[in-house]
């Protein structure tokens, strides 16, 4: 009991402020909500780090479900572009017609453009619809054309390749030619046998015709850099810096012409007679 | 001694109610200044007698602090850091005291022990009061950079006032 005393006596200062700091912690804690908040949870503030954390982490986990949504927003994205095209040109009560192109989206498998006759394979196939003489796009521009398909593969001619012949315009003028490639650079490409009475500017934008079944019309190809008549014939030879790096596509859209099979034998038919 | 409560009492009185009255309606919107708070009343509990119990300068403290905690809505932060700063006190006391001594019955004003004794006492102990209301105001250490802020820049402006209440008024007791 003594040394009790003895010890109040000398520490009493200490206690009482003890006390009174524990007094004051005890309002604090009951009586203000953000203390009380912080208090009843004092590692929130971690915790909250920690979730931020692993949400990163799922975020990264995920993020092949998040690319193929994405892909598949865009083939939703480029569907509706190719529908605008023609969208002024189709008679309403038939505007059916307007679906007639779907979009598929495919990462690539492999991919060479340092070749003379360069190609693509994409990493999807005939299940997923993909048949030769589809049209391939990238989000630059378009690629190539689908030649052959097995079930999970599809093997692509770049634009890059000595037979690829596209049919191409030159945008809001009347020029119209053929898209080949010279072997040489990766990044240009030539617009043959444009009519030389067609005028065509330097900086003019290249796009699908849509004279084929490969293509809608109005996707983009390039940009004319030069047109030169060629000596001794009646046409332009139209140098065309590609939009698409042949390089760097990850990416690829196919384009399903559901009309293709109909345009093609009609066609047939003309030829046969 | 009698003389010594009145003074510690109007004391109270006043510096409480300017704290409330007037300092406590002005804020900032600009970023920096947002933080700003002036607190003045520490001065009520710096400027107790010297001599005074230390039992009682805490139980004073508290009083005060809670007084503030009322009419600042926040039962308990500005009696823990006024307690603090009761406790404190004497150990800045003793380690600050001239070589003549302290008079018995007195408090420590600017008056009697000097602009630049004054200046260092209410330095220290207005920073730390200031330091330890807002580590309790933030109730964490996460937000440590939030607490120096608030705590640097409310300390300018509540050291000036009260160093300009000290040329003014000039209080002896």
């Amino acid at each position: 009991m003594y040394s009790l005393l003895q010890l109040v006596t000398r520490f009493g200062v200490h206690i009482v402020f003890l006390i009174l700091q524990i007094v004051c912690f005890y309002f604090i804690v009951s009586y203000n909500k953000n203390q009380k908040e912080i208090f009843i949870n004092s590692s929130n503030v971690y915790v909250g780090k920690i979730n931020a954390f692993t949400a990163e982490i799922r975020d990264f986990v995920n993020i092949g479900v998040i690319n193929d949504s994405l892909k598949r927003e865009n083939a939703t994205l480029i569907e509706n572009l190719i529908r605008i095209e023609y969208l002024n040109e189709i008679v309403p009560e038939y505007s059916d017609s307007l679906l007639r192109y779907r979009v598929i989206a495919s990462s690539v498998c492999n991919n060479t453009f340092h070749q003379k006759n360069n190609h693509i394979t994409l990493c999807k196939g005939s299940l997923e619809g993909i048949r030769s003489g589809m049209g391939v796009l990238s989000a630059s521009g378009i690629v190539g054309i689908v030649r052959n398909t097995s079930p999970h593969f599809a093997h692509v001619i770049s634009l890059l390749h000595s037979q690829t012949r596209i049919s191409c315009a030159v945008k809001s003028r009347n020029a119209y030619g053929s898209l080949v490639w010279d072997g040489k650079d990766p990044r240009y490409m030539t617009l043959e046998s444009v009519p030389k009475f067609e005028s065509v500017a330097i900086g003019d934008t290249v796009e699908t015709s849509g004279y084929s079944t490969v293509f809608p019309k109005g996707l983009l190809v390039g940009r004319v850099i030069d047109s030169k008549p060629k000596p001794g014939s009646n046409n332009y030879d139209i140098k065309v810096k590609l939009f698409s790096t042949p390089g760097n596509i990850k990416y690829a859209y196919v384009i399903q012409n559901f009309l293709a099979d109909e345009q093609n034998n009609l066609e047939k038919e003309i030829k046969n007679e | 001694m009698n003389k010594l409560l009145t003074a510690n009492f109007w004391r109270f009185g006043i510096v409480l109610s300017l704290q409330l009255m007037l300092l406590k309606q002005i804020s900032f919107d600009q970023s920096i200044l947002s933080y700003m708070q002036f607190l003045i009343y520490p001065v009520i509990i710096l400027m107790l007698p010297i001599k005074l119990d230390r039992t009682l300068s805490l139980l004073l403290a508290f009083i005060i602090g809670i007084s503030m905690d009322m009419f600042y809505d926040s039962p308990g932060v500005h009696a823990a850091a006024a307690v603090t700063t009761g406790y404190l006190r004497p150990f800045l006391l003793a380690w600050m005291e001239p070589y003549e001594g302290y008079n018995v019955r007195e408090s420590p004003t600017m008056e009697k022990l000097g602009f630049r004794w004054y200046a260092v006492y209410l330095a220290v102990l207005l920073f730390i009061h200031l330091l330890f209301y807002f580590s309790i105001e933030a109730f964490s250490f996460v937000f440590i950079g939030d607490i120096m802020s608030n705590t640097i820049i409310s300390f300018i402006p509540s050291y000036l006032i009260i160093i300009l209440g000290m040329f003014l008024f000039k209080p002896n007791n």
